[in-house]
């Protein structure tokens, strides 16, 4: 088990290695320059020239590339060229917001989610399962932002429950929490139905019904347990997608966290600060799907064998 | 069967105290009575990049930088004069040597008296910088005459020397806190201190900055009239409205084109307008054809509807002009901008340039209301048959591009300081071609002098004669179409008063109180 | 039309394997059968309809792009149905041509990640070992990096306009494609029919094309439907942090973004490109489902 958890941790090495080499050189290779970004339109030309030289943007780019690769093996994540702080410190403020932000929206999402595909597939062709496959349908069609856009219109404009942004108290988190984990709200209500309704049909859960064990025990006790290994599959891999959608999610209520950071980023050229935050996004990205692939051993020992 | 009764009994209540804290909530949010408050809250739409003065040359960083350190002078924007602020006095020996006395009795935030060798420092500190050591490439040295006298030489004669000391990256910091900070491995932008109204308290990143009054700040007059400051960072326009209506914050910078009337007509909410140095313009790149034709470049400047166009960029906003330099900044001077919205006269000319069939260009640009800007231009043009291509991008591309000169036109804006020169030289004249400035690739010598005579003549006259005729040279060589200044706009809670409005984007806060 | 092309390419390497034929009559008899993916196909042939007769439909030079400020903001009337945008052009005619932007865009973009994830699958199931292994430490590193971040900052680095879009949409969905085949060609490689066309000496590429993508067309056609609704979806959130396609082209994503600014006095600005997206995503998911469904038949009692 330790073995297994210690590989996949070694196998994050090559991946942000991979990464990083294609990040860094997306945003060296394009035009655009940081340096009078920073210094706006109106700097003279002597202090863009000076502030490149400052930042090292005459350089080759492979000698920036592998300097960078220097520091980050000593932990050393560069400093921002717009901020000069360390990009380390900046991500570090700004991740725990997006970090709250995408596990209350997975949380709302598993929490809404897998009752209502169980009950869809126990009552299938139901009224129910139609309806919550047509909500499911449509959460996945709706894009967030103009989810969020609309939440904001009818419930801090018109009704004035919740503040329109920021991350200040539990009313905050409402609105932003609902827009993000809709989208996969939708997938994981399909997934649970449609991977239920597999295992139901099997034959052991025939037999425990024949047996006459009552329909919810055979749910909950027989049923679900290996209705959930898909389940957990797809709420891995909406965790990617949640860190994503965050993105557009946090710029929409005007949240604190790296989404906005890394666009505006991106958008100044700080390459950097870009850096940093895909880096840890894929660093966050691959632990998350460690531990679903950890989470399988406690749902189905059987698979416990294999990480040996 | 103890156990889901308990449970049972535990989700009601949860659901109940739920619902209630709803309830609650749709009573306590909302704008009520306010005339208690005494920390105020800012919108704005960006984060600040540093506290250190020295590491920044934004927006957002100059309003916290503003109200935490002070500048040896000060732009009164009333009188467009500058003042003392930390100086008492200051005088021109000769045209390389500046005296000047400092006030007595001022105190940084940790007690420290501050003396001249606060300024020597920081001045020297602030050459170092890439952000901001430009602005006194001038100053040769800082010479220390007593604790409050010391006196500037230039190393060539400038007009430039007292309106760079009132930008933030001249404010002046404590020397033997800063060094014993860098000394301990801290720096400036963590832990900033300076003479200024207010005290850092703290800064979540992208969520909020935040100020607290400095009781011992040395001007009376001048001291903050609030308990304190807290800006609150909200990109997105529609929130920061929405914002203000319920009453979340108390004043909105950045205030969104489309809400102004919305704002206007609010009875609890009130709109300050003033004229901002920001111009916008279409500019040409004059040594790429067809716009190396002086001809085409004035059909250009007959052809677009700015009516049209400033509806579209600011919904009406401010005030469409034919001139090549802001009416709200300091070194305006009027001219005849000759050129009127028709199209007739635009195809005219260009059949006399050789284009009656009319031709295809690519306008380059970056950023939202440009963009809305050129969707508008595009419609005008098509009228007389030329095609423009929009290409948007981000802004540091766009700089980039347009200063090696890959464009062939190009939507930009420029917004005026204090100091003349810091436009009329990077604009216009062929030192500044490309990414100095210039990205019209304009070069004439004679535009050059005049700047040049400009920047050092003694005598006002002189200087207002020089700029009028640069400005007249240009709208007769069409090197843009200048489209519109915009007008400056704060958002506040009607009843909120000492507002420090500034027509060069540098609002000041402490007078602020219910 | 490019969609046009990708169907004959289907339908072309669906021909060698003759049992094929019959096979797709019988999921497309399956299909019909499914209401909501008849549903859906209807619905796409309605937008289909609107992107092909676009321009008779309504005029591009007159109602498309051009601008009348007096009329700006109006909400829906009779004479334009859906109502005006901010520089006075009509609402509907923009989303009927915006349908054409929508299609080319989720297409080209599916395209394009069809084809290098397929081949790049193909090649690593095929070879196995070192190819593999290289190819497939290729598309962990593009998994590693969530899709839309890729795509932003491909857009961000190359300019924005429809082409450098399409590529960022198709390149940041790769990995997925590649799994699948893979996956497909593991499971059918050591199967007889393809060892027996080795045995005859026919040629690797040969073998892949002819033999080895037609028996993993089904999980690709289910895929892609899903990814042009995805593609779709994307564009229009790269539109809204404003690094999607330039004016005057009517994208759905860029006319919501757009109209945000106005969403308090006109909000019909943004609500009906909106919808025209939900509708659209909605229908190739009903679809895709419904292809699953017939596709495999196992999950459909």
């Amino acid at each position: 088990m330790y073995k297994y958890v210690l590989k996949r941790l070694l196998m994050l090495i090559p991946v942000i290695i991979g990464v990083s080499f294609l990040v860094f050189f997306i945003m060296s290779l394009s035009p655009g320059d940081p340096a009078r970004t920073i210094l706006g339109e109106t700097a003279p030309i002597e202090a863009v020239e000076a502030l490149r030289e400052e930042l090292g943007l005459n350089d080759p780019v492979l000698k920036r590339y592998v300097d960078y690769m220097g520091g980050l093996l000593h932990g050393d994540m560069g400093t921002s060229y717009k901020s000069n702080r360390p990009v380390f410190d900046e991500i570090m403020g700004r991740f725990p917001a997006t970090l709250k932000l995408s596990l209350w929206g997975m949380l709302f999402a598993v929490a809404l989610s897998i009752p209502i595909g169980i009950i869809s597939a126990t009552k299938q062709y139901s009224l129910v399962d139609g309806v919550s496959m047509v909500g499911a349908l449509l959460g996945v069609a709706t894009p967030n932002f103009w989810l969020g856009l609309i939440l904001i219109i009818v419930f801090s404009l018109n009704l004035k429950w919740f503040p329109s942004g920021g991350m200040d108290g539990w009313k905050t988190y409402i609105m932003p929490v609902i827009t993000l984990g809709t989208g996969c709200m939708a997938s994981i209500t399909r997934t649970t139905r449609s991977s239920m309704l597999e295992v139901i049909r099997q034959d052991y859960i025939r037999t425990a019904r024949a047996k006459g064990v009552k329909q919810r025990v055979v749910i909950t006790r027989h049923a679900l347990r290996n209705a959930l290994i898909p389940v957990i599959t797809v709420i891995g891999l909406q965790f990617g997608y949640l860190l994503g959608g965050a993105v557009l999610t946090e710029t929409v209520f005007s949240w604190p966290g790296v989404g906005t950071y890394l666009v505006n980023s991106i958008k100044a050229k700080d390459t950097p600060s870009v850096m940093g935050c895909v880096i840890v996004f894929s660093i966050a990205f691959s632990i998350v799907n460690l531990l679903v692939d950890l989470l399988y051993a406690f749902v189905d020992p059987r698979i416990k064998s294999k990480y040996k | 069967m103890k156990r889901p009764t308990l449970k049972k009994t535990v989700s009601l209540a949860l659901a109940c105290v739920l619902s209630l804290s709803l309830l609650a909530g749709c009573g306590s949010s909302g704008s009520g009575d306010n005339s208690d408050k005494t920390v105020m809250t800012i919108g704005i739409s960006a984060d600040l990049s540093s506290l250190d003065p020295h590491l920044q040359n934004d927006t957002a960083s100059g309003y916290a930088t503003r109200h935490i350190y002070s500048t040896l002078v000060l732009l009164d924007e009333t009188t467009n004069e500058f003042v003392g602020d930390l100086a008492e006095s200051w005088e021109a020996v000769d045209d390389v040597t500046y005296n000047f006395k400092l006030k007595e009795g001022v105190t940084f935030h940790n007690g420290d008296t501050l003396t001249s060798e606060d300024v020597k420092f920081s001045l020297e500190r602030q050459k170092e910088s890439a952000k901001v050591g430009h602005l006194v490439s001038m100053i040769e040295s800082v010479e220390v005459v007593d604790d409050l006298n010391f006196v500037i030489h230039l190393n060539s004669p400038s007009n430039a020397l007292i309106s760079s000391l009132a930008h933030m990256g001249s404010a002046i910091l404590d020397k033997t806190y800063t060094e014993e900070l860098e000394a301990s491995g801290k720096t400036l932008a963590d832990a900033p201190m300076g003479t200024g109204q207010y005290t850092f308290k703290e800064w979540v990143p992208g969520a909020s900055f935040e100020l607290t009054k400095y009781d011992n700040y040395f001007d009376p007059e001048r001291a903050a009239q609030n308990d304190g400051l807290i800006f609150k960072i909200i990109p997105e326009e529609t929130s920061r409205t929405i914002a203000l209506e319920n009453g979340e914050i108390d004043v909105m910078l950045n205030v969104p084109a489309n809400d102004a009337d919305r704002i206007r007509e609010s009875e609890s909410l009130a709109l300050d307008e003033f004229g901002s140095t920001r111009s916008e313009f279409l500019l040409f790149n004059v040594t790429k054809a067809p716009f190396d034709n002086v001809k085409v470049r004035q059909a250009m400047n007959y052809a677009i509807n700015k009516d049209d166009v400033l509806t579209a960029m600011v919904n009406g906003a401010g005030k469409t002009t034919n001139e090549y330099f802001n009416s709200a900044a300091i070194g305006y001077e009027e001219v005849d901008g000759i050129y009127t919205y028709d199209p007739a006269k635009a195809k005219e000319l260009l059949a006399e340039a050789g284009y009656g069939d009319g031709f295809t260009f690519t306008c380059y640009l970056a950023g939202d209301a440009r963009n809305r800007a050129a969707t508008v231009i595009q419609a005008n043009l098509q009228e007389i048959g030329v095609t423009m291509n929009i290409e948007m991008m981000e802004s540091a591309t766009f700089y980039e591009r347009t200063g090696k000169g890959e464009h062939q036109a190009a939507i930009s804006g420029w917004i005026a300081n204090a100091e003349p020169d810091n436009t009329y030289r990077p604009l216009f004249t062929s030192y500044s071609v490309g990414d100095g400035g210039n990205r019209s690739f304009y070069s004439n010598p004679e535009v050059d002098a005049l700047v040049d005579d400009a920047a050092v003549n003694p005598d006002p006259a002189a200087v207002s004669a020089d700029h009028k005729q640069i400005l007249e040279i240009l709208v007769n060589d069409a090197i843009w179409v200048p489209l519109n200044e915009w007008t400056g706009m704060v958002a506040r809670q009607a009843n909120l008063q000492g507002i420090g409005l500034s027509a060069i984007g540098m609002e000041r806060f402490e007078g602020l109180h219910y | 039309m490019k969609h046009t092309h990708v169907s004959q390419a289907d339908s072309a390497s669906l021909q060698p394997a003759k049992k094929k034929r019959s096979m797709a009559a019988e999921v497309w008899m399956r299909l019909c059968r499914n209401k909501m993916a008849m549903i859906g196909l209807a619905i796409l042939l309605v937008l289909v309809f609107c992107a092909i007769f676009a321009n008779q439909l309504a005029d591009y030079e007159t109602l498309v792009i051009k601008q009348d400020m007096s009329i700006r903001l109006q909400g829906p009337s009779a004479e334009h149905w859906l109502g005006t945008d901010e520089y006075g052009r009509d609402i509907l005619a923009r989303l009927i041509h915006g349908s054409r932007i929508s299609l080319v865009v989720g297409l080209v973009s599916v395209s394009i990640s069809l084809v290098v994830g397929g081949l790049c699958g193909a090649l690593a199931g095929y070879y196995g070992g070192i190819i593999d292994n290289v190819i497939m430490r290729v598309m962990d590193v593009l998994l590693a990096v969530p899709s839309i971040l890729l795509s932003i900052t491909i857009v961000a680095a190359f300019g924005t306009n429809l082409f450098n879009v399409m590529v960022a949409i198709g390149m940041s969905s790769v990995p997925g494609y590649a799994r699948i085949v893979r996956a497909a060609v593991l499971s059918i490689k050591d199967q007889e029919f393809v060892e027996s066309s080795r045995s005859i000496g026919t040629g690797t590429l040969r073998i892949i094309l002819q033999e080895i993508i037609p028996n993993c067309l089904a999980p690709i056609i289910v895929q892609a439907t899903l990814g042009v609704a995805s593609a779709i979806l994307s564009t229009a959130s790269l539109s809204f942090i404003g690094l999607g396609v330039q004016q005057p082209v009517p994208e759905w994503g860029a006319m919501l973004s757009g109209g945000r600014t106005f969403m308090r006095d006109a909000i019909h600005l943004t609500v009906f490109p909106g919808l025209a997206i939900v509708i659209t995503v909605l229908a190739l998911n009903l679809l895709g489902d419904g292809l699953r469904d017939a596709l495999d038949p196992r999950l459909k009692q």
